[in-house]
């Protein structure tokens, strides 16, 4: 990154603002998911788009007996699971001035430098810092588990009307 | 020099701290009144490894060099808490 | 650095209304109303085609979707393309 785009702001600012750049990055890719169930998957009315299956199946002292299967569309279709599992943010910040808080813990002023390596004017307070932040995710995002969960629920066999038997 | 790297320490600890901290969710905004803040996303900071070059005072760059490396080994634990796991220091151009 | 963009194409698919084996269709074979067998025990399944027009017509906006998206895709690929 070249230096002097970002101007001195405390070194807190500057880890919490590419955290959260990554965490809406992964947010937007998530709504895109979301709105592709949603497209997919339901109508205007917000109910479930299914598929109608109709098979036959030989029921003992019956005979052939049809049935229709009403499978949830989306079943049917992957789902784009999009979203971000692992992201490394490296970054090198050079220390500007070191407050000298009595009770508190010393605050940090800083701004983004080239290099940790080229640090030859550095003072014990105003060196370079290399920082590798590691982000994962914790879990399968739970609205994906609920929507599979809700598929699977939808999925409804029912017999054929009396027409149907052979 | 080793009570002002201990400083440093501390500050890029309280640093990282209060960085993630804006990031965090406050418990009371999420539904189920969770004990302790969390994030927002299942996706969240778990590790951070910070060096740096420390430069040594002039009347003991005979012996140690012109710097020491120092690491700090950072675990960020659920709730987006950063504990220190390590620190190492290293005099890369000492001369023992 | 960014790593987890994927497309899951293992997690579809629906249990066997016999046999619980999962049976998987294609968009193909929904879209042009083939029947559907079960690898498992092998049974027949039938496309509804009536009673699954709404989902059927919800298949094909995003099938031309995908068909636009991968023409958009295959001209970004093309030499001398920005």
């Amino acid at each position: 990154m070249p230096e002097n785009t970002v101007s001195h702001i405390p070194l807190s600012q500057l880890v919490g603002s590419l955290v959260r750049d990554i965490v809406d990055a992964d947010g937007m890719a998530a709504k895109a998911t979301s709105d592709f169930i949603q497209n997919v998957g339901f109508d205007e009315k917000g109910e479930l788009r299914t598929v109608q299956f109709s098979y036959q199946q030989v029921v003992p002292g019956v005979g052939v007996k049809r049935y229709t299967v009403s499978v949830p569309l989306l079943t049917l279709v992957p789902i784009p699971i999009l979203g971000i599992d692992k992201a490394e943010i490296s970054f090198t910040t050079k220390i500007v001035e070191m407050s000298q808080g009595d009770s508190q813990a010393p605050k940090l002023l800083a701004k983004i430098a080239a290099d940790a390596q080229s640090n030859s004017d550095a003072t014990s307070e105003t060196t370079n810092i290399k920082f590798t932040l590691t982000m994962s995710r914790s879990d399968v995002p739970a609205g994906i588990t609920g929507i599979f969960g809700l598929l699977s629920n939808n999925i409804q066999v029912t017999g054929a009307p009396a027409s149907g038997q052979e | 020099m080793q009570e002002r790297v201990e400083r440093m320490v501390t500050a890029v600890l309280h640093e990282i701290e209060r960085g993630l901290a804006l990031v965090r969710v406050p418990a009371r905004e999420l539904p189920g009144a969770q004990q302790v803040e969390r994030f927002r996303s299942s996706l969240r900071p778990t590790q951070v490894v910070c060096t740096f070059e420390w430069p040594i005072a002039e009347k003991e760059r005979a012996e140690l060099g012109p710097f020491l490396w120092v690491k700090m080994s950072i675990e960020i634990d659920a709730s987006g808490v950063p504990r220190l796991q390590g620190v190492t220091a290293e005099a890369p151009h000492a001369s023992v | 650095m960014l790593q987890g963009l994927k497309a899951q194409s293992d997690n579809h698919g629906f249990p066997c209304p016999c046999c619980n084996f999962k049976i998987k269709a294609t968009i193909e074979q929904i879209l042009t109303g083939s029947s559907i067998f079960c690898a498992g025990c092998g049974l027949q399944l039938d496309i509804d085609r009536q009673g699954s027009a709404p989902a059927i017509e919800a298949l094909q906006t995003l099938n031309e979707a995908v068909a636009q998206a991968e023409a958009q895709v295959a001209k970004a690929k093309k030499p001398g393309a920005r």
